[in-house]
């Protein structure tokens, strides 16, 4: 029976689905095949406890849509959290900024919500000190801006960690003074630098930031991204489904220039955007919402990558000299400013690691649903970048593209040596259309099999993973010295979450502070573990994460091995190998120093 | 006992003429009852393959039917939308004027003519047929049909989708509209809800390998590769194992860190279809990501040259090139990305101008221009007809078809 061409046959075609088509009977064979995807629950343990509640931090970033229902993109970025030792007392203790919300007759006023300290006790107890360290407000009673991140560093090389936060309008630093300065481990409090410092102007919307030498005079500078130019007077309303209002995509508003301050090492940052060669803003420029600082080309000098949101990412190579910073921004041409496919990505959270053990840093980055979060396998020499979209390859696909995904990090969950990857998901706007990714979404965790592929090992992450999260940034730190890395996780308008390492029970490790001379900053550093013909390199890292500051000391797992030989190499180029070091412990290691000192905990 | 022989032997006669008589009356009546019957079975046969979609039979099957039953009105409608399905406007015609001849149902004779006129062009009955296409009844859903290929046509993408989500209220099963929507939902960007509508079409025709291929290709892009490679499994195992399904077999073996199955597979598609673009790319990206450069190059070329408007596959090849150094070459291909780039937002501007003036010929001939710019014939050919249906003298148009009758065809998309 000869068949002619059908309308509806024609229709198919037009929509290019007709590949496999042929003339069927009208009758539908009862034949079933396979609808819903197949569930592996693998009964593994669990890598993570939560041990939130127990701990005494209760704190909630806010963002301030209870307050008011804007639909502002102000209200989506949410905020981080950081680890730091403040007191010196060997013990990671908590930052976390507070958000906003909006007050007023007409709820436009945007008010910045009190950030909190929390000591660590020890025994997983901590202990609000925001008023007795002073961050109850900023100099002179002010109170807080609307915050999102934190960054911590030594700015004044006092060997004490300073503290800044940034957020909508401005940023604010915190020098780390004592209480009694005769007595300086005594007791310590914070005060707020900013305006001495020269950071109190221009800032318009600071949402992660970084530190790191950029200019080799051992001072920490600082990498400030900014996000979009909002305001009241720029705040469309966005319908995604056509009648439900949200919040609108950053595509909608120009991208603010980043800022690049140059630590002049008498107290005081200058701004040298400009001449350092960052990169304008506009209207697809420079939408920053995170930042890593490591040497990527192996020249010793740190190097910038910025994740940006819906347009491409910097990757800013350090040719600075001393005294003066200079940046070749080499994103496109070394294929880290785009996904696998060339397009420029929503892109929030970012991470540097070895996972692949080439001794040089991959670069990760967290992307928004319906893109794959990207990971940068590395290829670079001295001064020529060379990076390759390495997800596929690495089997990361396999989660699909349903994530928005914010704070990440690397890191050796089971000890085995390969290190693997956290991400904390929530979607960026409050009505997902319908049908599309939920709002409140799962964490995920991702196993590195041998540096061959990532597992999705979600389901082991623990008791944390059973609720999805509206979550935002992460800080990785080991807040009780065990060699397990622990997590500290924001969310929008939930509690922030403790979460405890508790995986790779019988596998060894090992902890290192690196410390360079006269407390410079030591980003740029690397440490490699020899043993057995196997090599595993970390390095010394400025931001990473989302709106966060991690444990800056470096993790190994061992898995079985007791021995090998941990070679340092400092910013400088200097090299000091160490051999004969016993696992299970943290070294502190002062650059010049030949001896390896067991060490009690961390400071900065 | 006396046999009387002359009677038995009239007898018989009688009745063998009254059994003669009776097989006459009766195979008579078979052949009635079967002519009947055959009848009966045409127009069954024939409206069931018109739900089926299967026009032409259903009109060859009307077609003979009518032969027999040419005053069944009822039956001459169906014929006619048979008939128009199969773009026989002027049977159509004929069957509807004969339709009205023998009294048939005024009001859809009349919407069967308006459909005939929108299908050849004419707009002037659309704004009619879209007020009565919101009756709840059959007709309404006869509208619906041409409606929503008009909508696509014209590329007025949110009343398809209206279109499409009316007809499906009332057939939610329905394997064409889940799959049109789909599509939709696919050039609106929402990939979620057209993956719903997959995984619908698949739930209500689970043997229909054209909506679980499209399930499987979507759950690549929102879904996860370990779910789309079980559908993709099902079509290999069912006898499906045509390139799109080995094709896909492959991604989500590469998406799966499991390299080797998806070299193999790969390299087998490409030694079977050397000359289609988007295994070499695929084949191409793995080899680069595998640091394999000099096996990518000519991969990656050959595809570029193969589907000049992809920037996927443009931006691979740029990325190899950097990868060796080559920073010159790599700017040549990246001014290409570029160009891409630049004609892909010229293309959305155009998309989004469209919807909102349909009738714009200008807009029409320019998109038709771009899509030919990227070797994207058929689509560019079909926006150039647009333009001159809605603007005859468009010469701009007219100019680019008629180069491109003249054009070489171009090796085989597949082989």
């Amino acid at each position: 029976m000869p068949l002619k061409m059908t309308r509806w046959g024609q229709l198919l075609i037009f929509l290019g689905i007709l590949g496999c088509s042929r003339a069927k009977p009208p009758e539908i064979a009862p034949e079933t095949g396979p609808v819903i995807a197949a569930v592996t629950v693998e009964p593994e343990v669990a890598y993570f406890k939560d041990e939130t509640t127990d701990s005494g931090v209760v704190f909630s970033y806010q963002n301030g849509e209870k307050s008011a229902d804007h639909y502002s993109i102000l209200e989506s970025l949410g905020g981080g959290a950081g680890v730091l030792d403040f007191d010196g007392d060997g013990l990671l203790d908590l930052f976390l900024p507070g958000g906003g919300g909006f007050a007023g007759a007409d709820k436009k006023t945007i008010v910045g919500y009190p950030c909190a300290l929390f000591r660590n006790l020890g025994a997983n107890k901590f202990q609000e000190v925001t008023a007795a360290a002073g961050l109850q407000s900023l100099a002179g009673g002010k109170p807080w801006f609307y915050s999102h991140g934190v960054a911590v560093a030594d700015y004044d090389r006092d060997g004490w960690p300073d503290l800044l936060v940034t957020g909508w309008g401005g940023v604010a630093l915190f020098r780390n003074v004592p209480f009694d300065p005769a007595h300086p481990g005594a007791g310590r409090r914070y005060e707020d630098a900013t305006e001495k410092a020269g950071l109190s102007q221009g800032i318009t919307w600071a949402t992660s930031a970084a530190f790191a030498d950029l200019d080799g005079d051992g001072y920490p500078d600082l990498y400030l991204c900014q996000y979009v130019d909002w305001s009241w007077l720029k705040h469309p309303l966005c319908h995604y489904d056509g009648k439900t209002p949200d919040v609108c995509p950053p595509k909608n508003f120009d991208g603010l220039a980043h800022k690049l301050f140059r630590n002049t090492g008498q107290g005081k940052f200058s701004d040298v955007s400009q001449e350092s060669g960052l990169r304008p803003g506009g209207p697809n420029q420079s939408k920053g919402l995170g930042v890593v600082i490591v040497d990527v080309d192996g020249d010793g000098k740190p190097d910038i990558y910025v994740a940006n949101d819906t347009v491409d990412n910097f990757l800013y190579l350090n040719v600075s000299k001393p005294g003066a910073i200079r940046l070749d921004e080499r994103g496109l041409v070394s294929a880290v400013a785009r996904d696998d496919r060339g397009n420029p990505n929503g892109s929030m959270g970012v991470a540097a690691g070895d996972p692949l053990r080439s001794g040089k840093p991959a670069l990760w980055v967290t992307n928004y649903e319906n893109e794959l979060h990207m990971l940068y396998r590395n290829y670079s020499t001295p001064g020529r970048p060379v990076f390759n979209p390495y997800s596929i390859a690495a089997g990361i696909g396999a989660i699909g593209q349903k994530f928005v995904g914010w704070g990440t990090g690397f890191l050796d969950v089971d000890h085995d040596g390969w290190e693997d990857l956290f991400v904390a998901n929530g979607h960026a706007i409050r009505h997902p259309a319908g049908k599309s990714a939920n709002r409140w979404q799962h964490p995920v965790l991702l196993l590195n099999k041998n540096g061959q592929k990532f597992r999705d090992a979600s389901q082991q992450i623990g008791d944390y993973s059973t609720a999805p999260r509206l979550g935002r940034g992460v800080a990785f730190g080991d807040l009780d010295n065990d060699g397990h890395t622990d997590l500290v996780i924001s969310h929008l308008n939930e509690p922030v979450a403790l979460l405890r390492g508790v995986g790779a029970q019988g596998n060894h490790w090992l902890g290192l502070q690196l410390e360079a001379q006269g407390h410079a900053c030591s980003v740029g550093a690397k440490a490699v573990w020899e043993a057995n013909g196997q090599r595993q390199t970390r390095f010394v890292m400025g931001g990473g994460s989302y709106a966060s500051s991690s444990d800056r000391r470096l993790l190994f797992g061992l898995g079985q091995e007791a021995s090998g030989l941990l070679t340092v190499t400092w910013p400088n180029g200097t090299v000091q190998k160490f051999a004969n070091l016993m696992v299970d412990r943290y070294y502190r290691m002062v650059e010049g120093s030949p001896q390896a000192e067991i060490g009690t905990g961390p400071r900065k | 006992m006396v046999i009387d022989w002359r009677n038995r032997i009239r007898r018989p006669r009688l009745a063998i003429l009254l059994a003669v008589l009776g097989v006459v009356v009766a195979g008579y009546a078979v052949f009635f009852f079967m002519e009947r019957h055959k009848f009966n079975l045409l127009l069954t046969d024939g409206k069931a393959m018109l739900a089926a979609r299967e026009y032409a039979t259903a009109s060859e099957l009307l077609e003979r039917y009518l032969v027999g039953r040419p005053a069944d009105t009822g039956a001459r409608l169906l014929a006619a939308r048979a008939a128009r399905q199969t773009r026989a406007y002027a049977d159509a015609r004929g069957h509807l004027r004969r339709c009205l001849a023998d009294g048939g149902e005024s009001e859809a004779i009349a919407v069967e003519e308006k459909l005939l006129a929108v299908l050849q062009g004419d707009e002037g009955p659309v704004g009619g047929l879209r007020q009565r296409a919101k009756l709840d009844d059959d007709l309404a859903l006869v509208i619906l049909e041409v409606l929503v290929q008009h909508d696509l046509n014209t590329y007025q993408l949110g009343a398809a989708l209206e279109g499409f989500t009316r007809y499906l209220t009332h057939r939610p099963d329905d394997l064409h509209a889940l799959l049109g929507r789909a599509f939709v939902w696919e050039r609106f960007m929402s990939f979620a809800d057209a993956l719903e509508d997959y995984r619908k079409a698949v739930a209500a025709h689970p043997a229909s390998e054209r909506a679980r291929l499209k399930l499987a290709d979507s759950l690549l892009v929102v879904g996860t590769p370990e779910e789309a490679l079980i559908h993709y499994r099902w079509l290999d195992e069912h006898g499906a194992g045509h390139p799109p399904v080995r094709l896909g077999l492959a991604r989500c073996y590469r998406r799966l860190a499991e390299v080797e199955k998806a070299n193999a597979l790969l390299d087998g598609l490409v030694a079977e279809f050397p000359n289609h673009g988007e295994t070499l790319w695929e084949l191409g990206e793995l080899n680069l990501e595998q640091g394999r450069l000099l096996v990518a190059e000519p991969l990656l070329r050959k595809a570029a040259a193969l589907r000049p408007f992809d920037r996927r596959v443009h931006y691979g090849l740029y990325r190899c090139l950097l990868q060796q150094d080559r920073t010159a070459e790599a700017a040549v291909v990246d001014a290409r990305v570029k160009q891409i780039d630049a004609d892909m937002a010229s293309l959305n501007a155009i998309r989004a101008a469209v919807i909102k003036e349909p009738d714009n010929a200008d807009l029409r001939c320019e998109g038709g221009l771009i899509f030919l710019r990227h070797g994207e014939h058929e689509e560019g050919q079909r926006w150039l007809r647009l333009a001159l249906r809605l603007d005859p003298q468009c010469e701009k148009a007219r100019a680019a078809l008629a180069t491109e009758a003249n054009r070489p065809p171009t090796p085989g998309a597949s082989r």
